[in-house]
């Protein structure tokens, strides 16, 4: 192992452990402070004195962090691989095609399993999606009184459709993504099977333009219509809700509450 | 020597981009005052959105969160439609889209900055840009459903998504103000909503170190609005298609998780203009190149290099001169910081208030506030005649503290209309019990914690009197349609409205922008009790028997 692969996990590690004790302290904080308010309604669950107290051991930790840091940039250490381009399958695909005049068997098979991956994956998110829309449609599930009730029962409702929609995407990318990388091959091929019969390629013809006229007509159209909203706004006082909002703490933004 | 420090200057010096981040951070944090002060600023020009994420509760925000308003405005969408946010975001959007991200967001210049912490870093794939459609997920939960049903449902303004995630707010809002001395009280606030947010705050952050920009790719809404003006905002990255060859070193060198140069995750950073090697991209304004990939290359309407950066330099020093004029104004010149560094009058030089009277002479020096009797008649002569000035009979509750605010201090008298018409008046209450709590009809906990109090007051009607004080500073519900709306009329708890212009019940009892606060006096009048945040019903029971200890009810012999 390196130096600098070294000092990178190094590094890493300080950052994850930091955070984690970070976090525990604040957890630590609320449970004691919680028990204490149990007995004494009064009782301030956090005190500056109690988060010092409890902030102040990690401190060494934060500032050989920040010294680690520093001595990293100065010395120039990087992950080299962040700077380098991701391998795109789906690029890679793209240009390999792009020289083939007529696609193969292997190649047209590959592209029909890419667009039923491609439909499939979004056809299952949106599945996914239904009974997060029709939960949120309904406004019972929004009562007044607890608001850690309904936003406890929100999360148990919602999330494992988002984690599963979300992980219906990932795994037709994924699935796609394989598929590229065989239809690349066979495509690479298909180049040599040409070449050899003496196929020569269409020549490519560049992107083409876009409509600028219709694109400078939206955005003229848009901004107009801003501009009159912005006006309809100062006028029926949604523009004097925005300051009123704005010039008081919102201390449920803050987290005080 | 210097060769080595050059190269060194030339691999670490700011770039463009990154000036014009720290710029706009600074600019939308002008208010630099605040941060010394611990409060935020309060001013005029907070009716302005600025365009990047900053929590308008900063100590240093001078203009309103863009993102904070829409859920607002959504939550009032049952009472008035708003056409301000919209209008401010469709203006954004398409004059710059998400090059709003790339060159305008604070959160994104933090974010860029953890993630040059030297670690491992986790490179985008197929699976980051399936995990960049969550942030429409979450627009739609928390932006859109969660403040349109509280608001169209139960009148309450909750923002979903600030409340819950926004690491913004938890950053520059309440460690911006809880790291200020001025602001120790605040920490009884904190609570389930400030643990949970803080450790949001440093996942998010952990992540920003592993994976370029997390928030921005995976959970910002405001990015995800921005998104859908991407295609047709008038500044941004452009590619001309008569010379690219479709190779893809742009989309591959990109750190977002974008399809083609100028979709909707494009952030318009422009890091893709300097691996073109056909020279195709270049940041436009329009027609107007604003950044062209080689020197000596001009654009479609043949500007020169040289009269590129006359303009570019041109508009720094416009943007230099306007972030001067705003630190001036901001810290010194502007009215609302001039009246906050004016040295506040005491409670005991404040004149009564009394909204159908004149103002009255202050009141006597501390010393000699000895008897109730005394105040009544030769300290406040303008009090409204009343009932229980029948209180010219023995009056039992004397205090000889000193006027004022703090705990066992006796508050200065006032006297102010409810809305069902009649008078309150606080000498009125001697003998008993008072709680007096501060509160805003924008103001989700103070909504919910009021029908506390009215549970409480009907449970010791005789022993207690109280009042809700709404804030001078009205929203976009008057506080008395809210009332009713609310079903509140019929409550025993008074509702008042602060007076704007005279000296007010916030100023006596020492309110300010943060809501809720509650004060609580003894038989005598004196503050056992006064403090920003939520109270519950046991703390108010606590309360209750606390001020009910300190001054027993039997009458003392005189």
């Amino acid at each position: 192992m390196t130096e600098k692969k070294l000092y990178l996990i190094l590094q890493s590690v300080l950052c994850v452990l930091l955070v984690i004790l970070l976090a525990a302290s604040a957890l630590s904080i609320y449970r004691e402070g919680k028990a204490l308010k149990t007995e004494d309604p009064m009782a301030s669950i956090y005190t500056r004195e109690k988060a010092a107290e409890r902030f102040k051991p990690i401190a060494p930790l934060f500032f050989a962090a920040i010294g680690l840091t520093v001595a990293g940039w100065i010395l120039a250490v990087k992950d080299e691989n962040a700077d380098k381009p991701v391998r795109d399958p789906e690029l890679t695909r793209n240009l390999t095609v792009a020289h083939v005049t007529q696609p193969n068997e292997a190649m047209k098979k590959e592209q029909g399993k890419q667009k039923k991956l491609f439909w499939t994956g979004w056809a299952l998110f949106v599945i996914c999606m239904m009974p997060i829309a029709f939960y949120l449609s309904n406004g019972t599930h929004f009562p007044d009184g607890n608001l850690e009730e309904m936003i406890a029962s929100l999360a148990l409702h919602t999330f494992p459709w988002i984690v599963l929609g979300l992980a219906c995407l990932m795994i037709s990318s994924v699935l796609q993504e394989k598929s590229m990388l065989r239809e690349t091959t066979a495509a690479q091929e298909r180049i040599k099977e040409e070449k050899e019969s003496g196929i020569k390629p269409e020549p490519r013809m560049g992107a083409p333009a876009g409509n600028v006229k219709a694109k400078r007509t939206l955005q003229i159209i848009v901004a107009i219509a801003a501009v009159v909203f912005i006006v309809l706004g100062v006028c029926n006082g949604s523009a004097k809700a925005v300051l009123t909002k704005a010039a008081n703490i919102c201390t449920e933004c803050v987290g005080l509450g | 020597m210097d060769n080595v420090k050059t190269s060194w200057w030339q691999r670490h010096r700011p770039s463009t981009r990154r000036l014009v981040q720290l710029y706009s951070a600074l600019l939308y944090n002008a208010h630099l005052k605040g941060f010394i002060d611990g409060e935020i600023y309060v001013g005029k020009a907070k009716y302005a959105c600025v365009p990047g994420f900053n929590c308008y509760s900063c100590p240093g925000a001078i203009g309103a969160c863009p993102l904070g308003s829409l859920q607002n405005a959504l939550a009032s969408s049952g009472h008035q439609a708003g056409w301000y946010v919209l209008g401010i975001l469709s203006l954004f959007g398409i004059i710059f889209g998400r090059t709003i991200c790339g060159w305008l967001c604070p959160l994104g210049l933090i974010q860029e900055l953890l993630h040059k912490i030297p670690t491992p870093k986790i490179k985008k794939s197929h699976i980051t840009r399936a995990l960049s459609w969550l942030k429409y997920i979450l627009l739609a939960i928390f932006v859109v459903a969660i403040p349109l049903w509280y608001g169209l449902k139960h009148n309450l303004p909750l923002p979903g998504f600030c409340k819950y995630i926004c690491p913004a707010g938890t950053l520059e809002g309440a460690i911006g103000l809880l790291s200020n001395p001025a602001n120790t009280e605040k920490f009884s606030m904190l609570g389930i909503l400030f643990t949970r947010k803080f450790i949001i705050m440093l996942v998010i952050g952990l992540a920003c170190v592993f994976c370029y920009r997390t928030f921005c790719r995976f959970i910002c809404p405001l990015g995800a609005i921005y998104g859908f003006f991407n295609r047709f905002n008038v500044i941004g990255v452009k590619v001309d298609k008569s010379r690219c060859n479709g190779c893809g070193s742009c989309v591959r060198n990109c750190s977002m998780d974008v399809r083609h140069v100028g979709d909707h995750e494009c952030i318009n950073c422009g890091k893709c203009m300097e691996v073109c090697a056909q020279k195709a991209i270049s940041i436009k304004a329009g027609s107007y190149t604003l950044k062209a990939p080689t020197a000596g290359c001009s654009d479609d309407t043949g500007h020169s290099e040289a009269s590129r950066k006359r303009f570019v330099k041109g508009l720094w020093s416009v943007a230099l001169g306007l972030l001067c004029v705003a630190l001036l104004w901001f810290n010194f010149l502007d009215p609302t910081v001039k009246k906050r560094s004016a040295p506040k009058p005491t409670p005991s030089q404040a004149t009564s208030i009394s909204p159908a009277s004149p103002a009255s002479p202050a009141l006597p020096p501390e010393e000699d506030a000895a008897s109730l009797e005394d105040i009544t008649e030769e300290a406040v002569p303008a009090i409204t005649q009343s009932a229980s000035s029948a209180a010219a009979g023995p009056v039992s509750y004397d205090s000889d503290a000193p006027i004022g605010y703090e705990i066992g201090q006796q508050l200065a008298d006032f006297t102010t209309s409810t809305f069902d018409g009649r008078e309150f008046q606080l000498a009125d209450t001697r003998g008993k019990i008072v709680f007096i709590n501060l509160w805003g009809t924008y103001c989700t906990p103070c909504v919910q914690e009021l029908p506390e109090f009215e549970a409480l007051l009907r449970e010791h009607p005789d022993e207690m009197a109280m009042l809700a004080v709404h804030s001078s500073m009205t929203g976009e519900v008057e506080p008395q349609d809210f009332v009713v709306t609310k079903g509140w009329e019929d409550w025993m708890l008074p509702f008042a409205l602060d007076d704007e212009d005279e000296d007010t019940i916030f100023t006596i009892v020492n309110g300010s922008t943060t809501l809720p606060q509650t004060i609580v006096l003894n038989r005598r009048g004196e503050v056992i009790y006064n403090r920003v945040g939520s109270v519950t019903s046991e703390m108010l029971e606590a309360l209750y028997k606390q001020a009910d200890a300190s001054v027993p009810t039997a009458p003392a012999d005189n």
